[in-house]
């Protein structure tokens, strides 16, 4: 591989390893979701220098261009990391409703001119 | 009749219906707790809840109609309610029809009683689109429960303290608790019955069903069945 596109591809990933870490710095990112984009941008440049690896995983796989192997295995991180974001929403979706609803049950209204505390005749015989 | 029971009515917008469907319910069963679970309404919902004489649950956010019912049946439990029958807030569903629905319940012949339009009382009839979709829930829900259930999709039900209790649970979804809570329940080892009620066409109109939403209904309906069918939740 030319020696200028592995220099390409190690200043794009230590810009993202850069910008990863200043975000986790500032708390804009949680070290639980930063993991992934540090993977990412450790990868690439693994990819670059071991090249001849690649060739040889598509030659195994039977794929005509290595270049489509490295852009069709981004694809499927790139799903698995949407699938991840999908759980991570229906987690908190969850948590929101039980959040919203431990609020309105902590705050029963009364039934107008009723002083006594809401729902005390559901105890009478 | 034992009174120790809450009457939960989920509404969304309904300042305009919501006191009429109280005072039918009060009438009905004197002494029993009506709670209404306001989703966020921004009109005078809970205010006219309220001056009706029902205890109100307001919700800070809008949940959905499944998630509104659950609060109100969390509610029951806290008081350790006996029994608890949900009903709509649009007055679609007529209080008269209370104490056949109770009928069950009290008599323990059963967990889980379904309101139906469709056995024999009332002439509801829906358009054909909606009524296809009834028969094949319908169908699916007797098919995998071994009951005939007529109406999957009535939001009319009583229920005792077990069924209402695993209801509080995960099993119980935000949206559209339909033939997917039936079949939950049944798998939980909890007795189904349906019986006949009077239903009047919503007021407000098919709030529901409109625009995209038949389909995205279908398609949950269909692979919360499915992944229920997987599951063993036990109540």
């Amino acid at each position: 591989m030319p020696i200028r596109q592995v220099i390409f591809v190690l200043a794009i990933s230590t810009v993202l390893l850069l910008v990863v870490i200043e975000l986790v710095r500032r708390r804009q990112l949680r070290e639980e979701y930063a993991w992934l984009w540090l993977l990412a941008a450790v990868a690439a440049p693994a990819v670059v220098i071991g090249f001849p690896l690649v060739r040889k995983f598509t030659r195994l796989v039977g794929a005509d261009e290595p270049v489509s192997i490295v852009f069709f295995l981004t694809l499927v991180f790139l799903i698995i990391v949407n699938i991840h974001y999908s759980t991570k929403i229906s987690q908190l979706t969850e948590q929101v409703k039980c959040l919203a609803q431990a609020i309105a049950l902590a705050t029963p209204e009364p039934p107008e001119g009723d002083t006594s505390s809401p729902g005390k005749e559901a105890g009478a015989p | 009749m034992s009174e120790r029971g809450v009457v939960v009515i989920p509404a969304y917008r309904e300042a305009a219906n919501i006191a009429q469907v109280i005072q039918g319910v009060r009438e009905q069963l004197p002494h029993a707790t009506i709670v209404v679970v306001d989703d966020c309404s921004p009109d005078a919902t809970a205010a006219a809840a309220r001056q009706a004489g029902a205890v109100v649950l307001r919700l800070p956010i809008n949940l959905g109609d499944g998630a509104a019912r659950q609060t109100g049946f969390k509610f029951a439990d806290r008081l350790g309610a006996d029994w608890v029958v949900q009903l709509d807030g649009d007055g679609q569903h007529r209080p008269e029809s209370i104490p056949a629905l109770l009928a069950p319940i009290l008599a323990d012949e059963a967990d889980l009683v379904i309101g139906s339009r469709f056995l024999g009382a009332g002439e509801y009839r829906p358009q054909i689109g909606r009524r296809i979709g009834m028969w094949v829930f319908a169908a699916i829900a007797s098919w995998a429960t071994g009951h005939t259930i007529t109406d999957p999709t009535s939001g009319f039900r009583a229920m005792n303290r077990r069924a209402y209790r695993f209801f509080c649970g995960s099993a119980y979804p935000q949206q559209y608790p339909d033939a997917d809570v039936l079949i939950a329940a049944y798998r939980a080892g909890l007795r189904l019955a349906e019986v006949p009620v009077l239903m009047r066409p919503s007021p407000t109109g098919q709030t529901i069903h409109a625009g995209l939403r038949p389909l995205y209904y279908v398609y949950k309906m269909m692979l919360s069945i499915f992944v229920t069918m997987l599951r063993g939740d036990k109540a």
